[in-house]
């Protein structure tokens, strides 16, 4: 017997749903044996905290700066160009938000006009912070992976330094976070149907995503992007700039995930705190909600869906069957090899001659 | 758990087109699938939130070793934890232990005091215990188990070793708690060796075992402090000190932080501070089950649990309940001759240390370490409060003599010990 | 003062140890065509495997060994996936930290709370240890560009399509220096517990792989300048901290930034000036080896 292996000059969407469906079902199969084989877990616990985690209200929570984070993530991924940042880009929004609704914001302004000022400066941090990576890739073709990863670290230190040192806050007893930013400016959560979600960012989710969309599949800018994506070589030939391609979609990536810092401060903590507390990491996981989607952006609210259910999944596993946290970076890691691997299929026919 | 079982058959039917329609399954989703069970309060279920892994071998690991202790003691109790839980995450993962049927829920860090707040009015049938924090509810009281006493005492000891009268100290984040500690420490340090400094090095991390060491040998080899203390969920303090003995044979006496980490480090370490979380969580889940605590009383349930408690001691070696020296040291503070600055009484430093400790294990207090006259430096940038007056940055702070300072001024504490050097 | 400079440059070469290993070990992987960013979790992974092993078997030697072996073969998941798989290697390395970071927690929990029965005296023996890594960024350099099995090892990442037809299976090449790079990198996450920090907890070595992955860039892919960015890493490491002490009053969360913003400013300065022009990476870098038809 021999295997043929041949590149498809055609990729059938049904096959990205099935495959993506497949990485997540093995992984989630995989799983559960190993918790049985392993940790004596019953598969029933498995699949009940399955369950848990796509019904859990908690789960439209973390979905907001994941699918956020990650939305922005398709334009730069799918020119192949690779923002590890979106962790550090999230955080300067955070931190800008929390800097202008504190020491720069008038008290007396209506929050009609308030909240969108803070989320377009949040936006704008974090744009400008993706814009230092994507200027060094533009101009000097300095490695993003590592100029992107960098900055997370970078921007870190920056808002401790500023968290444990000039904005500690007045009321806060000595402890180093912010004071609690005005309440006119929070974003409030809305109840529909006894969920609490919040609204405001539900609908700048769902904008970005059509906007997203429109941009990839009509304009000339998305079809550059794509080719770029596919062939580098050919796209410079054929007229593209690079640094165009480059510096947009860093920009676009960095401002999406600057708004989801300024939900996480206006919507959850109200308060800047220890600046790595601020994101749960979602800077990272949204590499998964990007690559789970195939950089499709109406896509990737469903994968945002999906790993916001995964990471309610690892709490759940934590608290029904005992789990570490260790395991549950375990399943995330092993889900996104599985995909990655399962894409050969998705490039390749494989053929089986007898 | 049957529940749970009923609810599998159920859920198996619907499971494949949710994974499908995944955003539209999960508004029709009917909410009340887990019932809280009714009660009896035949067994009394308490859930731990932490917010690092178990595996840290400091304040996580503690409050487990104190979890598991209750859990041994009382046979009407189940328990249950989650670690590594995110800050902007707690509230999610309070709601489903809640909605699991647990009566008693413990969040065992500071940064999680506006979260369990917000579960504490959300979910107001629920008592929640917040570590550390300040705010509290009808269904929330605070606890916290402080070291001043036993950094003070580790402070006698220090200053007696040193020969340089330059001190180390290594410290995760200059908040208010680690202040007081160092303050304390430093208290303790100029009672026996009044010209003595602490160096302070805040290496901005709770848990960074390679910074610390780096830290560590900072102050010890380019700073010339002979003598290590340290607030790091890490041994590694200790092991660097360890290390250097067995090296350059020169030994730096060190304290063990938070576990008892005598095992990494039998040659330098001559104390520590070790806590029993285990003595609180008892005293709360004992007075929850008897009906003592309930949701409606907690507004004023601040448990602040110094030596007298049994909760926080002297040691680095287990968790026994007594004064633990290394007996390598106890020979030396036996031949060391200092005098009780409250009796005139010349003693050996190990009788001092031993009356120290009996008199503040004593309910009433006979000494307290903030006692004036004491004199120091306003350091936090916002200022702060001493005994009622108004501190900025930089101003002199003075205790006069006899005044002992009261609960706010040791827990909102923003200002060092003269004889503290740190960055300014 | 002479003794005060000789405890400096020993905690320079001790600290900049780990990363020296972990960088060599990915120019090997790099210079045949591929990205390994699993380095990261192999590092923390090899910190947690030493660790474990040590105590098991109360022989260091014997619990490196094993952390090289377990290392390769969890970074052999990736060099499958991206030679033979044609998987996205950037995803597939993230994936592996993730996943190694998972395994270095599960298996480093039963253990915390114990010392280690022996140590690796690095400190020391600093300049023994600083002749070691010199003579093993020479032999590296030795192997890569004066020795055929280099010779074949650069062509799979220069031009594996030329090579292909010379008669070396690239995929097979690859899959071996990705599994040699992932033990060297756990390797160095060994040596980073059992030589360096000496204790473990959960979360041992983060963040060091990262800084090894930007060194190779730095080191221009050639093992003979690996270990000058190290050193002066780990000089930075350890020589930061006075500076938050009067007279410098540096915040130490700035001061923390350093280590980054070094690396960063390093990495500009090598493609910003006229350094660039000794940059060459690996043509096929990242890219993968396609042929027509292939039957496996």
């Amino acid at each position: 017997m021999k295997l043929v292996v041949r590149r498809r000059f055609y990729k059938h969407t049904y096959l990205k749903i099935v495959l993506t469906v497949a990485a997540i079902g093995l992984t989630l199969l995989i799983s559960m044996v190993i918790l049985y084989l392993a940790s004596n877990i019953p598969p029933e616990d498995f699949i009940y905290a399955v369950y848990m985690g796509l019904i859990d209200p908690s789960t439209l929570r973390y979905l907001i700066p994941l699918t956020l984070c990650g939305l922005g993530l398709t334009l730069p991924y799918k020119a192949g160009i690779w923002n590890i940042g979106s962790e550090g880009q999230l955080l300067s929004g955070a931190i800008i938000a929390t800097y202008i609704a504190l020491y720069i914001y008038p008290t007396d302004i209506n929050p009609i006009i308030g909240i969108p000022l803070l989320l377009i400066a949040s936006f704008m941090a974090g744009a400008a912070t993706a814009l230092v990576a994507g200027f060094l890739k533009a101009r000097y073709n300095l490695n993003e992976i590592l100029s992107t990863l960098m900055l997370n670290y970078i921007i870190i230190g920056l808002g401790n330094y500023l968290v444990y040192g000039p904005w500690r806050g007045a009321t806060q007893y000595g402890y180093p976070r912010t004071d609690i930013i005005p309440s006119q400016l929070w974003i409030t959560n809305i109840e529909i149907l006894g969920i609490r979600i919040n609204m405001t960012l539900i609908i700048i989710i769902l904008a970005s995503a059509l906007a997203l969309n429109y941009i990839i599949k009509h304009t000339r800018f998305g079809y550059d992007i794509t080719v770029y994506g596919l062939n580098r070589d050919a796209a410079i030939y054929s007229g593209i700039s690079p640094e165009k391609v480059i510096i947009l979609t860093m920009l676009i990536s960095g401002g999406l995930a600057g708004l989801a810092g300024a939900g996480e401060v206006l919507a959850i903590h109200r308060q800047l705190i220890r600046v790595q507390d601020v994101s749960a990491g979602y800077g990272y996981m949204a590499i998964l909600v990007a690559w789970l989607s195939r950089m499709d952006p109406m896509a990737t609210i469903l994968s945002g869906y999906l790993v916001a259910a995964l990471i309610s999944t690892g709490y759940t596993l934590q608290i029904l069957a005992g789990l570490t946290i260790g395991a549950v970076n375990l399943f995330i890691g092993g889900l996104l090899v599985l995909a990655t691997a399962l894409d050969f299929l998705l490039e390749y026919e494989v053929e089986i001659r007898w | 758990m049957s529940s749970r079982r009923d609810f599998i058959k159920l859920a198996a039917a619907g499971i494949a087109g949710l994974a499908v329609g995944a955003g539209a399954g999960y508004y029709s989703a009917p909410k009340e699938i887990v019932q809280p069970t009714t009660q009896v309060k035949e067994t009394l279920k308490a859930a731990w939130i932490y917010v690092g892994p178990v595996g840290d071998y400091g304040w996580t690991h503690a409050h487990d070793v104190g979890r598991r202790e209750a859990e041994a003691a009382f046979d009407w109790l189940e328990t249950d934890y989650v670690e590594s839980v995110k800050v902007g995450e707690t509230e999610e993962v309070i709601s489903r232990y809640v909605n699991q049927g647990y009566d008693v829920i413990f969040t065992t860090s500071f940064d999680f005091m506006n979260q369990t707040y917000n579960a504490s009015v959300n979910h107001p049938d629920t008592i929640f215990f917040h570590c550390s924090g300040y705010r509290r509810n009808k269904n929330m009281g605070t606890y916290f188990a402080d070291f001043y006493q036993i950094y003070y005492l580790n402070g006698l000891m220090a200053g007696a070793l040193s020969k340089s009268d330059k001190i180390g100290y290594v410290a995760a984040h200059l908040i208010p708690e680690v202040i007081r500690h160092i303050n304390a420490f430093t208290i303790g340090i100029n009672e026996v060796n009044p010209g003595a400094t602490v160096y302070v090095i805040e290496i901005g991390a709770w848990y960074a075992p390679d910074l610390a060491r780096e830290a560590a040998a900072t102050l010890v080899e380019q700073l010339g402090c002979d003598v290590l203390a340290f607030t790091e969920d890490t041994p590694s303090t200790i092991q660097y000190a360890q290390s250097y003995f067995e090296d350059n044979g020169v030994s730096i006496p060190v304290f063990s932080h938070y576990s008892p980490m005598y095992e990494y480090g039998r040659d330098v370490v001559v104390s520590g501070q070790i806590v029993r979380w285990g003595i609180l969580y008892k005293d709360i889940l004992a007075k929850v089950y008897a009906g003592l605590y309930t949701n409606k009383n907690l507004e004023n349930v601040d448990y602040w649990y110094l030596l007298d408690s049994g909760a926080v001691d002297v040691g680095a070696q287990s968790y026994d309940d007594e004064l633990w020296i290394n007996p390598k040291y106890v020979s030396i503070f036996n031949n060391i001759s200092v005098t009780d600055k409250l009796t005139g009484e010349a003693v050996s430093l190990q009788q001092l240390i031993e009356r120290r400790y009996s008199q503040m294990r004593d309910p009433n207090l006979a000494f307290d370490p903030f006692t004036g006259p004491l004199s120091g430096v306003m350091w936090v940038e916002q200022g702060g409060e001493v005994l009622g007056h108004k501190y900025n940055k930089g101003d002199i702070v003075k205790v006069p003599e006899g005044v002992r300072l009261g609960h706010d001024d040791l827990w909102n504490m923003g200002w060092f010990h003269e004889n503290v050097v740190v960055q300014e | 003062m002479v003794g005060i400079a000789e405890e400096i440059i020993s905690r320079m070469v001790v600290a900049s140890t780990p990363l020296f290993l972990a960088t060599l070990g990915e120019i090997y992987t790099e210079r045949s065509g591929v990205i390994n960013l699993g380095v990261e979790g192999l590092f923390v992974l090899g910190a947690s495997i030493s660790f474990t092993a040590t105590i098991i078997t109360g022989d260091p030697y014997i619990a490196l060994l094993a952390t090289i072996v377990l290392g390769s073969v969890i970074g052999g998941i990736h060099g499958f996936v991206s030679t033979y798989l044609k998987g996205r290697e950037i995803l597939s390395g993230l994936a592996i930290t993730l996943f190694a970071y998972g395994l270095a927690s599960i298996l480093g929990r039963p253990f915390v709370g114990l010392s280690l029965p022996t140590r690796i005296n690095l400190a020391n023996n600093y300049i023994y240890l600083l002749i070691i890594n010199i003579l093993l960024a020479i032999l590296s350099w030795t192997i890569l560009f004066k020795l055929k099995i280099g010779a074949i090892i650069r062509a799979c990442g220069e031009d594996p399509s030329s090579a292909y037809v010379m008669g070396v299976d690239v995929d097979k090449v690859r899959l071996a220096t990705t599994m040699l790079g992932s033990g060297i990198a756990s390797l160095a996450g060994g040596i980073y517990t059992l030589g360096y920090i000496q204790v473990w907890t959960e979360g041992a070595g983060m963040g060091w792989g990262w800084i090894a992955i930007a060194n190779v860039i730095v080191s221009l892919w050639n093992p003979i300048l690996a270990p000058i960015f190290s050193l002066i890493y780990g000089g930075i490491n350890s020589m930061i901290w006075l500076l938050q002490l009067p007279p410098y009053n540096i915040s130490p969360y700035l001061l923390g930034t350093t280590p980054y913003l070094i690396t960063l400013i390093t990495l500009f300065i090598i493609v910003a000036t006229p350094i660039k022009k000794y940059v060459k990476p690996p043509a096929a870098l990242g890219i993968k080896f396609e042929r027509e038809e292939r039957t496996i």
